[in-house]
């Protein structure tokens, strides 16, 4: 990636060659490595590095933002000239708010510079040893090995600077027979704490666990929820019920309820982005210091994320979520953490009569945003569980659930959290869960 | 610039490269928005280079956005040596289907550059949009958007192909947000999540009607608050042209894709029922469900001369009288169905990303029905339309989609708006419960333009026509009241 001070040339540049009455520039730049396997070969080896710019300049009560690729100085100029253009085209303003002085911001660790530089043949090795292992057990293995470091910075006319460096690195490995799969995925700020092996075993384990599996049922069932299923429905919350403009506009599940028990009193949630691995940024898209944030507190409704906007309609602090000074969208926590419980998944089966066991679900998405109504497929090991042990894998299910309510109907939470990045900023971090009445509304075929 | 192709060539040949290929890409992008007045407007350029070579059966790839000689010789040369550490762990070679090599020029037929149009002529119709959608109070916010794109695309191969591609897109729409009885409900024109989309110039805005429809569009985002909830239950439905769109988008057109048949999708976006061993045999519907592929057709957003192989636009079949007939094909993977060349899906999202078999334009063909006979042919259903929601599962089997809008159908009479519709079924199960497809008169080409795949994430964009079908005894409003 460029440094840090290249990454500073540029954004001086642009401000020093503008004439607007306020500038702002951000940069976002991912360098990315990925080995990609399947039916137990390599099949794509990619390495790129791409940064994308936006330029945003106010003239008056106007604004506008150009966005290019290129960090090459001889095209500033061009793009502030269209800058200029579109924000003087425009026959109405617009409510503007000042740009913000330096800050101080708390620090992130998620940077690791040997994750940033893992060669090709290195990614290659590791998926040997992961592909023989399932090959030997004669199953068909697919999945990625990549390694990535990601820097956001924003800068502006009034001297602000803020830069955050992220890496990670990501091994990813479904195993599969003729009529099951297994899957398990570790995403980590450093390559050094990655075990390609560990990952495969699990994922052969759930393969074999899952073989010859047999129907069950629609209907409602208790749940034990590994992490990866949990991060699956909760990132739903982000932007549906915790969106701080669809909030202040009466447009979500908890309008209204700030203050009101929302959930079942074992879950604490977060916007945590200083937790390790998580990829968080300490400020947000217009430079501000980002606060963490308790959503939920003992199921307890607390905060909700804001920009300047959204604060001024709820009468309540900024606290640093701002997606960018035009942002239409609105503020959202984009470091989500559940708080670990005393639970091993272990004690979760045990103490579970009937229910069913979930690895991860696939292709999630919102029915209804005011219920927080969504729906999707368990993937790669669904097991049926009875009388405290793990009896035999299942067909894949749909479930058509409300997020709200399986956090009221929780009754156990994991005691380990797995941490995902998610890139830009965005991540998570969430352990296990038992859930009671979840609702499985139709079946599939395999 | 195909001088500067040339040069990656010849130096990816240089250190060994059996095959190389370069695309140089320029786009340029407007996007507007209008939300509660509010004008947004962001432009974007860029321009950069990816060379993709096989080593000895491997491939590699590398990109930049720095477009000098100097960088063209050290990503050429850095693309052989991933494709040589790929090599390490390779059972079996790439097979390269066979294809001529052009020298063309082709672009999209567009008569208004929409980058000519003055920004102050488009922001003056959204904003006459937007004053009609926000006339009540009820609405919440309104969002109105325009989008266009071109892409001017150099290819270079070392079989000797130079084609140069001006492609341009033009799109718009708008949707707004009621909320009030203690519910929110969504309503957009001419289609959910952006709008309508097609390859062309300015002139496809202009003909879309948007501000003849804002205030119809208004109206029944307010009365979806108040509307009765789409009941739990059986029944027959005819879903709209904008909402099949989707339909065939997730469970055919994926399921369709050669390399998710083949597992390369195994562990991302997945894999397909639709295996090789159905080929020409599978019942995928009932005798009038006729599906074809088409990277010629006028309008559409994977309409191209040449896709990222370097392969002619084509049009072929993928389901024949409801048998499964057709995959989406590239050159690597064409054999594994004994074809000699590629069908031509090949494409990258841009610059940096390597291509990988993609969705064409992909229609059903039109049936024999008027909708209005369709509608009296019909006992008890409901009519579905726009999409809200989506989700299919890994193998493309078992689907369960949202509808923005609905009505109740009653001995042929179009009655009651129901709101919160969807409908779940299992892919073939569905298609083959289709009784009934409407006329030329209802058909059109809808634009997607968010279709995610592959690992690092593309988004790519294609189009899909249909007109309004009917399917019989369909699981609908899943999650609410049962009858
Ligand atoms: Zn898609």
């Amino acid at each position: 990636m460029l440094t840090k001070s290249k990454i500073h040339q540029f954004t001086e540049r642009v401000i020093k060659d503008s004439d607007a009455d306020m500038t702002t520039v951000s940069i976002a730049g991912e360098k990315e490595a990925l080995t990609r396997f399947s039916n137990n070969e390599i099949t794509q080896n990619v390495d790129s590095i791409r940064y994308t710019f936006s330029i945003r300049c106010v003239y008056g009560d106007r604004v506008g933002v150009v966005s290019g690729t290129s960090l090459d100085f001889k095209n500033i100029k061009r793009f502030l000239e269209t800058a200029k253009q579109i924000a003087l085209n425009q026959r109405t303003g617009k409510k503007i708010y000042p740009l913000f002085e330096p800050q101080q911001y708390k620090t992130c660790k998620g940077y690791d510079k040997g994750t940033e530089d893992v060669t090709p043949q290195t990614r290659a090795d590791m998926v040997k040893s992961a592909v023989k292992l399932c090959a030997k057990e004669k199953m068909s293995a697919a999945g990625i090995m990549s390694n990535a470091a990601m820097l956001y910075a924003i800068a502006n006319s009034k001297g602000l600077f803020a830069i955050n460096e992220n890496s990670n690195a990501t091994f990813s490995i479904t195993a599969q027979t003729k009529n099951s799969s297994g899957w398990a995925e570790d995403s980590q700020t450093s390559i050094k704490k990655l075990n390609v092996m560990k990952d495969a075993e699990v994922a052969v384990k759930k393969a074999k666990l899952s073989k010859n599996p047999k129907s069950a049922e629609p209907g409602k069932y208790t749940v034990i929820l590994e992490p990866a299923a949990v991060a699956d429905i909760l990132s739903f919350l982000s932007y549906t019920v915790f969106n701080g403009l669809r909030f202040a506009e009466g447009r979500t599940f908890l309008s209204g309820k700030m203050g009101e028990r929302v959930a079942d009193a074992r879950i604490n949630l977060y916007d945590d982005p200083f937790v390790d691995g998580i990829g968080g940024i300490p400020f947000d898209m217009e430079g501000f210091p980002k606060k963490r944030l308790t959503l939920i507190e003992k199921g307890v409704f607390r905060e909700i994320p804001t920009d300047r906007k959204v604060a001024e309609m709820l009468k309540l602090e900024n606290n640093g979520h701002s997606l960018g000074a035009d942002d239409e969208w609105g503020p959202l926590p984009l470091n989500l953490r559940l708080e670990t419980g005393k639970s091993t998944v272990d004690e979760m089966i045990k103490s579970t009569k009937k229910g069913i066991l979930v690895t991860q679900f696939h292709y999630v998405n919102i029915l209804d945003p005011m219920k927080t109504l969504v729906t999707g497929m368990t993937r790669n090991g669904i097991f049926l569980v009875e009388n405290g042990t793990v009896k035999h894998g299942l067909k894949n299910l749909r479930f058509t659930q409300s997020i709200m309510d399986a956090l009221m109907n929780t009754e156990m939470v994991g005691d380990r959290a797995i941490v995902q990045s998610g890139g830009f900023g965005g991540g998570f971090s969430v352990p296990a869960m038992k859930v009671r009445d979840f609702h499985f509304t139709s079946k599939t075929e395999f | 610039m195909f001088k500067l192709g040339n040069l990656a060539i010849e130096t990816a040949k240089h250190y060994g490269a059996d095959y190389a290929d370069i695309r140089i890409i320029e786009t340029k992008n407007e996007d507007l928005n209008v939300r509660n007045g509010k004008v947004s407007a962001d432009y974007s350029q860029t321009l950069g280079f990816g060379v993709r070579v096989l080593y000895r059966g491997s491939w590699g790839f590398a990109s930049s956005d720095t477009l000098t000689m100097e960088e063209v010789k050290k990503v050429s040369k850095e693309a052989v040596l991933i494709a040589k550490a790929s090599n390490t762990l390779q059972a079996a070679k790439v097979r390269w289907a066979k294809e001529d090599s052009y020298k063309d020029h082709w672009f999209t037929p567009a008569l208004k550059n929409p980058f000519r149009i003055p920004l102050e002529q488009k922001l003056d119709l959204m904003l006459k949009i937007d004053e009609i959608l926000r006339k009540k109070p009820e609405i919440r916010v309104s969002t109105v958007e325009m989008s266009f794109q071109n892409i001017r695309k150099w290819f270079v191969n070392s079989q000797g192909s130079e084609i140069l591609q001006d492609l341009m897109r033009s799109g718009a729409g708008y949707s707004v947000t009621s909320v009030g009885n203690n519910d929110m409900q969504v309503r957009s024109y001419p289609a959910s999540f952006g709008g309508q989309y097609y390859s062309g110039g300015y002139e496809i805005v202009e003909q879309m009607e948007l501000l003849q429809n804002a205030e119809r569009v208004r109206e029944e985002a307010i009365e979806l608050l108040t509307a009765d909830e789409c009941e739990e239950k059986v029944s027959d439905v005819i879903i709209g042209g904008s909402q099949m769109v989707l339909q065939i988008h997730e469970s055919v057109g994926h399921a369709t894709e050669l390399d998710r048949v083949l597992g390369y999708e195994a562990n991302y976006a997945g894999t397909s029922f639709a295996t090789l061993e159905k080929y020409k045999k599978f019942k995928y519907g009932s005798p009038i469900v006729n599906l074809f592929a088409d990277s010629t057709i006028p309008l559409g957003l994977a309409t191209h001369g040449y896709d990222d192989d370097g392969v002619k636009a084509q049009r072929w079949d993928i389901v024949k009288n409801g048998v499964l007939s057709g995959y989406m094909t590239n050159r690597e993977l064409a054999h594994k169905i004994n074809d000699t060349r590629s069908r031509g899906c090949s494409r990258s999202q841009g610059f940096s990303s390597i291509p990988i078999i993609r969705i064409a334009n992909l229609s059903l063909a039109p049936g024999e029905w008027e909708l209005d006979d369709l509608i009296k042919d019909t006992k008890n259903g409901v009519f579905m339309d726009t999409n809200k929601s989506w989700s299919i599962d890994q193998m493309r089997l078992n689907f369960q989609f949202g509808c923005e809008i609905g009505y109740e159908i009653k001995n042929g009479k179009k009655g009651r708006m129901l709101k919160n519709c969807s409908y779940q079924d299992i892919t073939p199960e569905f298609w083959g419960k289709c009784d009934a497809i409407c006329n030329e008169n209802h058909w059109d080409l809808w634009g997607v333009i968010n279709c995610g795949k592959g690992q690092p994430g593309q988004r790519a964009e294609m189009s899909h026509g249909s007109s309004p079908a009917r399917f019989r005894k369909v699981h609908i409003g899943i999650g609410n009241k049962k009858r």
